[in-house]
């Protein structure tokens, strides 16, 4: 632990830093960009606003101060901030610098910007742009960089007031590869960066476990080389992890792993849902009487609009579910994969908009089974209306849910708009839980699979076996087919059905996994919790985490890094937190560089 | 500090003249006159709520609903024009008026959010992605395609404008919605305003990136090779944005009397006509070559019928026109009034001289389209035209296609229908061919109706002889 602080001038001036040695060579990790959500919360952190103080914009109060849309990423595995999917366009240049260009106007508010107090001192301001560009480079700056620094600022100063050049200024470290990737300079570069591998090591954490840049406490660390041991590094996991971000940023994995937005873009079916789910669509005759004159021929889009309408508050609370239910699950009850797989409890929404709706009818869960004392009341808007959604603790029956994959983001995210995807589901469980890749489907197999009309003369189950029957089809499809039957009780919103089509249904399949005996199941209850037993299930879920944290593909020669990371996982019964620890203190994250390097 | 309003002014300094439209009107230069080496222009023009297809169609010469025809519009008198689209009946011979298509891609989309599907599925052809809170692209619109492969590299690519509140109509790409601008004088500053610009951000953009390819070329000695390709990569785009903002501030552009546009934007064709005038004078200096100018709605005293209802188009009269002549009408006319702002746009080109040789008009092609079929948010009949584009489109025709021909179920404001038009897709397709885009598709290459049909959307137009 270090015994002095070197004051801050110091440091950036490349004077201060004590290297203590590095036990573990950090090594260099291949250059990542920071992600549209990375940015925005570096911004914040950079600042210091609260969300809801941000100042309006000086010039256009309509465009919004916080956050700003950035250009995505390219999902890979469905994750943002892989290397492989990080490429640049001339939109992105274009937007960066305007995204630059509006933050600055900002900086001289920002409760974090000053240095000192003097700000009207030319020496204050270029202190303080320093220690900016210290605080969102996320490192010492070099010599050089200092230099360079000043001697910019000088010039913006000698032609502006000081806030306009300081406002230049944040432009400028904002627009620089320093702040836009993270960028280590790797070991060769300790002459003129001491302690690189620490300042790295801080925002490999701290992206890692918060999305977002490090907090004062990694900085001092990386300032005194505390960050060069992996007894120091699991240290500063442990304590991050019980911070507040740490949740948002595993709710944030969990929500691009289950790709739960997806739900948003469904599009159920009016006639065969909207009736059945919307209490105050189930006779859309007597709504329509009610909301518009008697025969109104223009009824029909009301009719949809209002379904639109509870549809937005039914997605929202199904997303908004998934993700309290894993924050609530990791931190606070079991903690474990197996719970996020078994654990039958979730949280019913009730939505007040144009429509009112509740996910309580899908579930068909009864008041007593609804938990009224810890009930969540969120706001939420449309960009026209304003909802608000009332989350309830909800105890689902044991025999109908079981986890993540029987509620309804899951469910009805991998539905047609009037029957389930057997397919999308299952393809879903074995490409995401046991990755197990399936390729895309050949030219053809869309229009070769049946219509998704109300009229089906036989189950869902029977007309899909039908249309996969021929040998090329069952080539693929006789390992996807049975694990989506496993869901044949949920229709395309995630409700309960006992029938389809009026014939009992039958969920009953089998799932054979890499390496293991074939396992049978009746149901996705059963499946769900045969599949919280699987090494192959835990194993994937690690490596997903893994290449996670890495911003990257994993290479063939990592593999006994990452088996350790397994068996370390499978030993704890799946505990997701020891899991981040593991990844952290893991060669692959201590070391980083790729043995090979990918070139693109 | 603003020069006095003088856009007169400003298009003599083009070489206009005084009398511009008068000019305008007469045809100084008909279409196809000029098809040589001058750079091609794109105008992406979209309006709310549709239009009401009996006052907008045409059926000249005892044609009728049936089959697919064509007629020239060079034949028909101003009478027999349309009422909504009246106003260009002087401009008919640049006009390819396209009579059958559908949306009918949006209404296979998810549930609700009828204008933002339409105005997402108009100009990108594609699905939208609906995050829970917004609707966002899935691909790039028109106007961007068409500007990836036509812009100059020390140029803007493209200029998205709107007037009063238009919609977003365009994307970059996935997800990638690009902010339209409404402030006239922000516009002028984007196109001219780097030395005339108030705003040191803006004026020191190019020190601002100045910088960063400076702290670029310091950080890459540390980087491994792939790395260093990468950022490269990335960097090599800045170089490009700067050389684009250097190029825009070196360009010679005659912009004296120009200053004066910012202050002409009291009302809404006044706010057109400072956009319509910006985008001329952008094309004339080739400073860009594609532009969007996405339309807001009109008060209704712009379309004369402030004193039937006052208020808004939009519930006013857009949700009415099935109930209510008046209202039909009323929406007729709102057609009208965007059809005269396109007269004028088109008059506008047609009287500045080209550099390369004839009018800029000879070297434009316009679209107009709008987010809806008609007012009551009906797919079904969805009313375009094109204007200009005679290198490429058969210019000075009626094209009509029988509805019915495309077995998507769409629900209009007369029931649901079975079977509708032609996707506009295919409408897509024809205006970047013609803009030199080698694609067959824009957007979705096919969908399946909800009974299993495949339906193709590659390729443009079919002929309607």
């Amino acid at each position: 632990m270090p015994t002095r602080r070197p004051s801050a001038l110091l440091l950036l001036l490349g004077l201060g830093a004590c290297s203590d040695g590095v036990a573990t060579p950090a090594g260099q990790a291949p250059l990542r960009r920071l992600t549209p959500t990375e940015y925005n919360r570096t911004i914040s952190d950079l600042y210091g606003f609260g969300t809801e103080d941000w100042p309006e914009h000086p010039e256009d109060e309509d465009l919004g101060s916080f956050p700003q849309t950035l250009p995505p990423d390219i999902r890979i595995h469905g994750f943002e901030g892989m290397l492989e999917g990080q490429v640049a366009s001339p939109y992105l240049a274009e937007r960066y610098a305007n995204v630059a260009r509006h933050y600055a106007r900002f900086a001289p508010e920002a409760p974090r910007f000053w240095a000192c107090t003097d700000r009207d001192e030319a020496a204050c301001a270029e202190q303080s742009v320093l220690r900016f560009a210290h605080r969102a480079w996320r490192r010492q700056l070099t010599p050089d960089e200092v230099k360079r620094l000043t001697t910019a600022h000088q010039g913006f100063a000698a032609n502006h007031g000081v806030e306009t050049a300081v406002q230049l200024s944040v432009a400028a470290i904002l627009s620089a590869p320093q702040f836009l990737y993270l960028a280590e300079l790797g070991d060769s570069a300790t002459v003129d960066a001491p302690g690189a591998s620490d300042w790295a090591m801080a925002s490999r954490l701290s992206y890692f476990l918060w999305d977002s840049m490090p907090d004062a406490e990694l900085f001092e660390r990386a300032a005194f080389g505390g960050l060069s041991t992996p007894g120091a590094v699991e240290e500063q996991a442990r304590r991050m992890l019980a911070e507040d971000r740490a949740r948002e940023a595993v709710v944030h994995f969990h929500r691009q792993w289950l790709d739960l937005e997806s739900v948003y873009s469904t599009r159920p079916d009016f006639e065969a849902y909207a009736t059945r789910y919307v209490t105050e669509l189930s006779d859309p005759e007597a709504w329509a009487e009610e909301a518009n004159e008697p025969d109104d021929p223009f009824a029909d889009q009301d009719l949809e609009e209002a379904w639109s309408g509870a549809l937005v508050g039914i997605r929202a609370g199904m997303v908004r579910e998934a993700e309290l239910f894993v924050e609530r699950t990791v931190f606070d009850g079991a903690g474990t994969l197996e719970a996020l797989l078994t654990d039958h409890h979730g949280y019913v929404t009730e939505v007040q908009g144009i429509t009112s709706a509740s996910t309580a009818v899908i579930y068909g869960v009864q008041p007593d089974q609804v938990h009224d004392s810890h009930r969540i009341t969120e706001q939420f808007t449309d960009g026209n209306i304003d909802y608000e959604l009332v989350l309830r603790p909800a105890t689902y029956p044991a025999d109908q849910r079981a986890g993540l994959l029987t509620q309804g983001a899951v469910l009805a995210s991998h539905a047609h708009p009037v029957h389930p995807a057997p397919v999308l589901r299952g393809k879903f469980v074995l490409e995401q839980l046991t990755c197990t890749g399936m390729g895309q489907p050949p030219d053809g197999a869309e229009a070769a699979a049946p219509p998704d009309t109300l009229d089906a003369q036989s189950t869902n189950r029977e007309r899909l076996a039908a249309a996969t029957g021929d040998p090329i089809c069952a080539a693929c499809h006789d390992t996807l087919n049975p694990v989506g039957f496993a869901f044949e009780h949920y229709d395309s919103m995630g409700g309960w059905r006992d029938t389809d089509n009026g014939s009992p249904v039958d969920a009953s399949g089998q799932i054979q996994l890499w390496g293991a005996d074939p396992i049978a199941f009746n149901d996705a209850v059963e499946l769900s919790r045969a599949l919280a037993g699987q090494r192959r299930v835990y194993d994937c879920y690690a490596e997903n985490w893994t290449r996670y944290a890495l911003g990257r593909e994993l290479r063939p020669t990592e593999e006994p890094d990452l088996v350790a990371i397994q068996d370390a996982f499978w030993a704890t019964r799946g505990d997701v937190q020891e899991l981040l620890v593991s990844i952290v203190t893991s060669p692959l994250f201590l070391t980083q560089t790729p043995s090979e390097t990918p070139e693109n | 500090m603003m020069s006095p309003v003088n856009r007169r002014q400003f298009l003599s300094a083009l070489g206009a003249g005084a009398g511009a439209s008068a000019v305008a009107t007469t045809g100084l230069w008909g279409p196809r006159a000029w098809a040589g080496t001058a750079p091609k222009r794109f105008i992406l023009l979209s309006s709310g709520h549709g239009t009401v297809y009996d006052y907008w169609k045409m059926r000249p010469r005892g044609r009728t609903d049936r089959g697919d025809w064509s007629e020239d519009l060079m034949g028909l008198s101003q009478d027999a024009f349309s009422r909504a689209l009246a106003p260009l009946h002087p401009y008919r011979s640049r006009l390819q008026i396209l009579d059958g298509l559908s949306m009918a891609t949006a209404e296979l989309d998810i549930s609700g959010y009828r204008h933002e599907k339409g105005w997402l599925h108009a100009w990108t052809g594609d699905w939208v992605h609906f995050t829970g809170a917004d609707l966002f692209s899935t691909g790039p619109s028109l106007d961007q395609i068409v500007a990836g492969a036509i812009a100059r590299p020390d140029r803007l690519p493209s200029l998205e404008l709107q007037v009063e509140e238009g919609r977003p109509i365009c994307h970059a790409g996935h997800s990638q919605q690009l902010p339209l601008e409404g402030d006239p004088r922000a516009a002028f500053d984007r196109v001219f305003g780097l030395l005339n610009s108030t705003d040191p951000l803006l004026q020191a953009q190019g020190s601002i990136l100045d910088f960063a390819i400076e702290e670029y070329k310091g950080l890459r000695g540390y980087l491994r090779p792939a790395d260093r390709a990468r950022l490269a990569a990335h960097f090599d785009l800045v170089r490009q944005l700067e050389q684009r903002l250097v190029g825009l501030s070196e360009a010679t552009c005659d912009t004296g009397s120009l200053l004066g546009l910012a202050g002409t934007s009291e009302g809404y064709d006044a706010l057109f006509q400072s956009m319509a005038d910006l985008v001329a004078a952008a094309f004339s200096c080739d400073l860009t070559r594609v532009a969007t100018l996405s339309l807001g709605d009109l008060p209704s005293d712009d379309f004369g019928w402030g004193w039937y209802l006052s208020g808004d188009a939009h519930n006013d009269f857009a949700h009415r026109i099935f109930q209510d002549d008046a209202s039909a009408q009323a929406m007729s006319d709102y057609t009208a009034a965007h059809a005269a702002q396109l007269a004028y746009l088109i008059g506008l080109l047609e009287s500045i001289p080209d550099p390369e040789g004839g009018s800029l008009m000879d070297h434009t092609l316009i679209a107009w389209g709008s987010e809806l079929g008609d007012g009551w948010h009906g797919y079904d009949r969805w009313c375009a035209l094109t204007a200009g584009g005679g290198w490429h489109l058969d210019t000075g025709t009626y094209r009509h296609w029988e509805f019915g021909g495309t077995p998507i179920a769409l629900l209009t404001g007369r029931g649901r229908i079975e079977r509708c038009g032609l996707p506009h897709q295919h409408m897509l397709v024809d205006i970047a061919q013609a803009m030199g885009v080698g694609v067959d598709h824009i957007g979705l290459d096919h969908v399946r109706s909800k009974a299993g049909a495949t339906i193709d959307l590659t390729g443009g137009l079919p002929a309607t002889a």
